[in-house]
């Protein structure tokens, strides 16, 4: 079986260790790169099927090393940084990484975003005409949703929101593109918009809207439809 | 008593200078006629009241009417007049008098008026140009309360500012203020609340005597300050009431007229505008020192964040790793996870105790315990213990041989050289040079580190050794801004002195020094406490 290859970029010499050693256990194969130069050169000659990215790197930095990837790849780019700053996060999500997670983190959570971002980027489930959580079952042919076998009557406005956070179940959607997705990239709603429909939507789907168990809460982020 | 006399005497004054005039006119009164005495009296009126107020001079009018028709105006020595000529001419003189007594004596008034309010406006602008000059509160009150004392010639005076809802003397000059009393303080907070004037003094001289809202304190007190009125000014903006300008006239001088009084308020309002200006100015500094133990708290987090959480982040990756059910575990990848925690564990108690150290220099704790060590041994065992990070440069060690013994503080001066080669590792390209000198210099050895590294921006070679401080420059790692302010607080505990250089190629030098101690004091070579030397080779 041939193997999936990652490239960690980190600056830290022991989490690129760490990382490898972690990544080569679960079966990847692991490119390694100290600096945003090395990654952009690696992935031009060899490109990887999923980067794991450092934002504080020195040199270029992780949101440039984004940039430049995205003028030609697609490649799922997970981002991980030390700061907790919200708005680093949201600018590399919009910047076109395809999730983040924040340092420190288990190897467990590191491989489910990693699994999410080669799913989406195989195309699988991009393509299902039905979509099934739980009791939570969405027919994207026919517009309809139904929570334990009852349906749910959805305004559109609601029905398009639900449908971009499960089709891209497990990554974290920020305000923006939910906004520019569901409402038009020209909109100038605000996220206190997004966050009133949200809620109603969670209290037409979730079994506990006080407690969603559906539709999660990234705070300062986005939302983010768990898996 | 006196008041009365006080009262009386011009008029008294003006009945004399008549009498004079007369006496005077007396021996030569055969050369003059009634309407030349007229003129004499009449100069001499004019004269009078040029100099005196209104009343002396209208009295002294009539006084002159009465003498010369007395003494000149036949029949002499009766109040009679025989020829209605003589008639015409007293009572035409006393007419100009009163007309020309009134005209002068206003005339006067005004210019005095006029003197005064210059006076005024020059006072005024003498104390807001001195208030301009003055920032702190202390500085404005004492510049209001001086300036006030000396331009009212006043026995005391003193502002009470408002602080935690207490009125506060808060600069007081002269000794006759009763402070305590608590007639005082009631009449102060009545005078802070009712923004009006207030004045304590026995009787008529009572200024403005205000009608107390609710309860009414008793205005006279203190029975031994009644010849010593006190008025009271209250000091307000439009936006708050700040304090009370309380003023005491020396004791026997005529009390403050209504312009004075005038003058008062509008210091006291001068001082409304400058005690406004100086307590925002305080809160701005507070405001800016706030803002500044902010920022360097935010360093700190910030520092800590990325200093604990890196290595960290490899200990909850390889832990979790390990942990993992399905991983195939091969024995290097093992091997790798476990070095990786055991040497971020390492690393995580370097970095504490660094910031013990750090912030021991910032407590003003550090009593280095100083011994007589040979420096080299030092030098050897730094880098010994930064073998790790020297792995890929080349370090020149050149240490003058006579070195002397050195009073020092082994662990202290040995963390100074560790961070002093860890922090130039860090900023170094593989391969490069690191040259590491210590040698006499004057009355200290001086030791250098010298790399062809990053080096500092131009500028920056003091502030390097404040703490959490880092270079901010693109392709530079960050450190944690700690090491080298560590140095400084070491160095600086063994009287020495630690600098920074740009080099005139790439990279710094940093050098730092230690005192020789006097010769005397030396001990014999063979007395010298060792540190065995362990794992030097390859050095």
């Amino acid at each position: 079986m041939k193997q999936t290859r990652v490239l960690v970029v980190d600056d830290e010499p022991q989490i690129r260790r760490a990382l490898r050693a972690g990544l080569h256990a679960n079966g990847f194969e692991v490119e390694l790169a100290a600096d945003g130069e090395a990654a952009l050169d690696l992935m031009a000659l060899n490109p990887a099927e999923i980067v794991i990215l450092d934002l504080g790197l020195p040199g270029i930095d992780g949101i440039e090393v984004i940039r430049q990837l995205r003028e030609w790849s697609t490649v799922p780019i997970i981002v991980v940084s030390v700061h907790d700053h919200e708005r680093e996060k949201v600018l590399a999500l919009d910047t076109g990484a395809d999730d983040y997670l924040t340092k420190p983190f288990g190897m467990d959570e590191l491989l489910a975003r990693v699994r999410v971002g080669l799913r989406h980027a195989s195309g699988k489930g991009n393509e299902e005409p039905l979509l099934e959580f739980g009791g939570l079952r969405i027919d994207l042919a026919r517009r309809v949703v139904s929570l334990a076998g009852e349906e749910i009557h959805l305004t559109p406005t609601e029905y398009d929101l639900l449908r971009e956070l499960a089709t891209n179940a497990g990554r974290v959607l920020t305000h923006q593109m939910l906004l520019s997705r569901v409402w038009g990239p020209a909109s100038s709603e605000s996220v206190s918009y997004l966050r009133v429909y949200i809620n109603q939507l969670r209290h037409k789907i979730e079994p506990d809207p006080s407690r969603p168990g559906f539709i999660v809460t990234e705070p300062g982020v986005g939302y983010r439809f768990r898996l | 008593m006196l008041a009365t006399v006080h009262r009386v005497w011009p008029y008294a004054r003006s009945l004399i200078y008549v009498t004079l005039i007369t006496a005077a006119i007396f021996p030569v009164r055969h050369h003059l006629n009634v309407l030349n005495t007229a003129f004499v009296y009449l100069i001499a009126i004019v004269a009078f009241s040029l100099r005196n107020d209104i009343w002396p001079s209208m009295l002294a009018s009539v006084a002159a009417f009465v003498a010369s028709d007395f003494f000149y105006v036949p029949p002499i020595y009766r109040l009679t007049i025989e020829r209605p000529d003589h008639l015409l001419t007293l009572v035409v003189f006393l007419g100009v008098a009163i007309v020309i007594t009134r005209l002068v004596v206003q005339a006067r008034t005004r210019t005095e008026e006029e003197l005064q309010r210059g006076r005024q406006t020059a006072t005024l602008y003498d104390l807001s140009t001195a208030l301009i000059g003055e920032v702190s509160l202390d500085a404005t009150l004492l510049a209001i309360t001086s300036r006030v004392r000396e331009i009212f010639a006043l026995d005391s005076c003193a502002i009470f500012i408002v602080d935690a809802d207490h009125l506060q003397p808060r600069s007081v000059v002269g000794q006759s203020l009763p402070l305590n009393d608590p007639n005082l303080t009631a009449l102060l907070n009545w005078v802070l609340e009712t923004r009006q004037v207030a004045g304590i003094a026995p009787g008529k001289a009572q200024l403005r005597p205000p009608g107390p809202p609710g309860a009414s304190p008793r205005w006279n007190f203190a029975r031994g300050n009644r010849d010593r009125p006190l008025l009271l000014f209250p000091i307000a903006t439009s936006r708050r009431a700040l304090g009370v300008l309380v003023v005491a006239r020396r004791p026997g001088r005529p009390r403050v007229s209504i312009e004075e009084s005038r003058l008062l308020e509008t210091f006291a309002n001068q001082a409304a505008i400058a005690i406004e200006r100086s307590l925002l100015s305080e809160e701005q500094s507070r405001a800016d020192l706030l803002a500044r133990s902010d920022a360097l708290k935010s360093a700190l987090l910030s520092a800590v964040s990325h200093d604990l959480r890196t290595p960290l982040t490899s200990i909850k990756a390889a832990a979790t790793s390990l942990l993992q059910p399905g991983a195939h575990w091969t024995t290097a990848d093992r091997r790798d996870l476990l070095e990786a925690i055991n040497e971020e564990t390492d690393r995580l108690n370097r970095l504490v105790e660094s910031l013990l150290d750090l912030s021991r220099v910032e407590a003003g704790e550090l009593r280095p315990e100083l011994d007589w060590f040979d420096l080299r041994e030092a030098i050897y065992h730094a880098l010994d213990q930064s073998e790790r990070v020297l792995r890929d440069l080349r370090v020149d060690v050149s240490i003058e041989q006579a070195l002397p013994p050195l009073r020092f503080d082994f662990v202290m001066i040995g963390q100074v050289l560790t961070n002093l080669l860890e922090n130039t590792a860090k900023y170094s390209p593989p391969g490069s040079r690191i040259a590491l000198s210590a040698s006499r210099s004057g009355e200290s050895v001086e030791v250098a580190v010298q790399d062809v590294g990053a080096g500092i921006p131009a500028g920056e070679e003091e502030r390097i050794f404040d703490k959490f401080y880092r270079v901010d420059a693109p392709n530079r790692p960050l450190g944690s801004g700690i090491g080298l302010a560590i140095c400084r607080g070491f160095v600086e505990a063994h009287g020495g002195r630690i600098w920074a250089m740009r080099n005139a190629e790439r990279g710094m030098t940093v050098r730092f020094t230690l005192p020789l101690p006097s010769t005397v004091e030396a001990p014999a070579t063979d007395a010298l406490t060792t540190i065995t030397e362990t794992g030097t080779a390859g050095w």
